[in-house]
């Protein structure tokens, strides 16, 4: 293929994926890398740098607001940050010991996985509510956020926050692994362990994605696996395509489509596993 | 108004992380559209993103690479934009560890100080291949071939 009609299908791909990201609200990562490793051949290391790189990109727009919006616990972030980035430093050094065909089994898995919460999705999890855990007041990682609708103030208290420390650090290695963000599972640590409400746990997640997806792509930067002529067209395509997923998703009727895109999500998942598979 | 502590640190770190992205994405945007008259790009470079095994690359020549952006060579443009992206989510914990220690937050200081020790850690844990397989770095490794 010619390098620039490359560039440009690579930059296409990755508007979709961005628009996929955002629809589901699973980041693009998700998309991109079976885009281009099933149908562009890309070597799936190549693939998970350039991931790495959007997920930076689309992290520091949206948590540019989330912060500004003071919905964002920065205490929260800053202090998950340090088992997240320990995490993603494991991930990138498991992600050079095992072969590319398990890379591609456990992308699937993943992807597969998130479909889980998906369904579960209009049972948001209610905030698990109960005294705070000592060392989170130690931290003063308690905080409160302004509920748009209502323009009243909500107060929370943060629990467990061991047990939040150690989910995050998994998520940190799967974002080393795979170069994804792993926000379903910040979520995981941050919702239904610590107790934040959803909406400080999603923002706050967004928050420090930029920062874990950094650590990892330092390590995959200085081994040579973000190319620029990929990064560069999947950057920007991801940035424009999450733009534009947003606004459609404000716009759609909430369950309908996102029903839909669950088989998408289901093939995707599976060819992933069979690709691994020998 | 809210009472969380240290609120003022939210305006700090999103101005941070808006005209961080902002910026780097701009940089990419001028690499790829200076792509386009350049027509330069080898082929041979979007081959080995197909290769079915990857190259562990030599470090960038950081001269050559500044000096190629400053000549508006495209692919160093957009390996500057690349690095500005990844120096982003960075300054926002350097801003937020001097932040944290002017008010005398040791607890967070050091947090900041660990997280941003880490970063630097990855990059030589790539570098000096503690990253990398065993079997890979053994095979002498060709530079990823760049027309800079």
């Amino acid at each position: 293929m010619d390098p620039l009609t490359f560039v440009a299908a690579v930059a296409a791909v990755a508007v979709a994926s961005g628009v996929l990201g955002a629809i589901f609200g699973l980041g693009g990562g998700i998309f991109l890398v079976p885009a281009l490793t099933l149908y562009f051949g890309v070597n799936i290391r190549y693939a998970i740098g350039a991931s790495l790189l959007a997920i930076i990109a689309t992290s520091c727009g949206a948590s540019a607001a989330f912060v500004r919006a003071h919905v964002a616990n920065v205490r929260v972030g800053m202090f998950l940050e340090l088992a997240a980035v320990l995490g993603a430093l494991s991930g990138t050094v498991i992600a050079a010991f095992i072969s590319a065909r398990w890379l591609f089994i456990i992308f699937g898995l993943l992807m597969l996985y998130s479909i889980y919460p998906m369904v579960l999705r209009r049972a948001a999890p209610a905030a698990a509510s109960g005294p705070a855990d000592p060392l989170a007041v130690r931290l003063g990682l308690s905080g409160s956020y302004r509920e748009r609708a209502s323009e009243s103030a909500v107060d929370y208290t943060v629990r467990r926050v061991r047990g939040g420390a150690a989910i995050m650090y998994g998520s940190g290695v799967i974002s080393g692994l795979l170069g994804i963000g792993g926000g379903i599972f910040n979520v995981l640590a941050m919702v239904l362990t610590m107790g934040l409400p959803l909406k400080v746990g999603t923002a706050t997640s967004s928050f420090m994605i930029g920062v874990i997806g950094a650590a990892s792509a330092g390590v995959y930067f200085s081994r040579g696996l973000i190319h620029p002529l990929l990064a560069a067209p999947v950057v920007l395509g991801i940035l424009a395509g999450a733009r534009v997923g947003a606004l459609i998703a404000l716009r759609l009727p909430a369950t309908t489509l996102r029903w839909l895109f669950l088989p998408v999500l289901a093939y995707i998942g599976t060819s992933m596993l069979l690709r691994g598979l020998p | 108004m809210n009472a969380r502590p240290g609120f003022g640190i939210d305006a700090l770190l999103s101005r941070i992380l808006h005209y961080g992205g902002l910026v780097s994405a701009a940089v990419l945007l001028i690499g790829l559209l200076l792509l386009i008259p350049s027509r330069g790009v080898d082929r041979a470079t979007i081959e080995q993103l197909r290769a079915p095994s990857v190259t562990d690359a030599a470090p960038l020549p950081t001269v050559a690479l500044i000096n190629g952006a400053l000549h508006g060579q495209a692919v160093a443009v957009i390996l500057v934009g690349m690095l500005l992206l990844m120096l982003t989510p960075v300054a926002r914990v350097i801003a937020a560890g001097i932040y944290y220690a002017r008010r005398r937050d040791r607890p967070f200081a050091t947090i900041a100080i660990l997280v941003v020790t880490l970063l630097i850690v990855g990059v030589l844990m790539g570098r000096l291949g503690v990253a990398r397989s065993p079997s890979r770095t053994s095979r002498a490794a060709p530079e990823l071939r760049l027309t800079l």
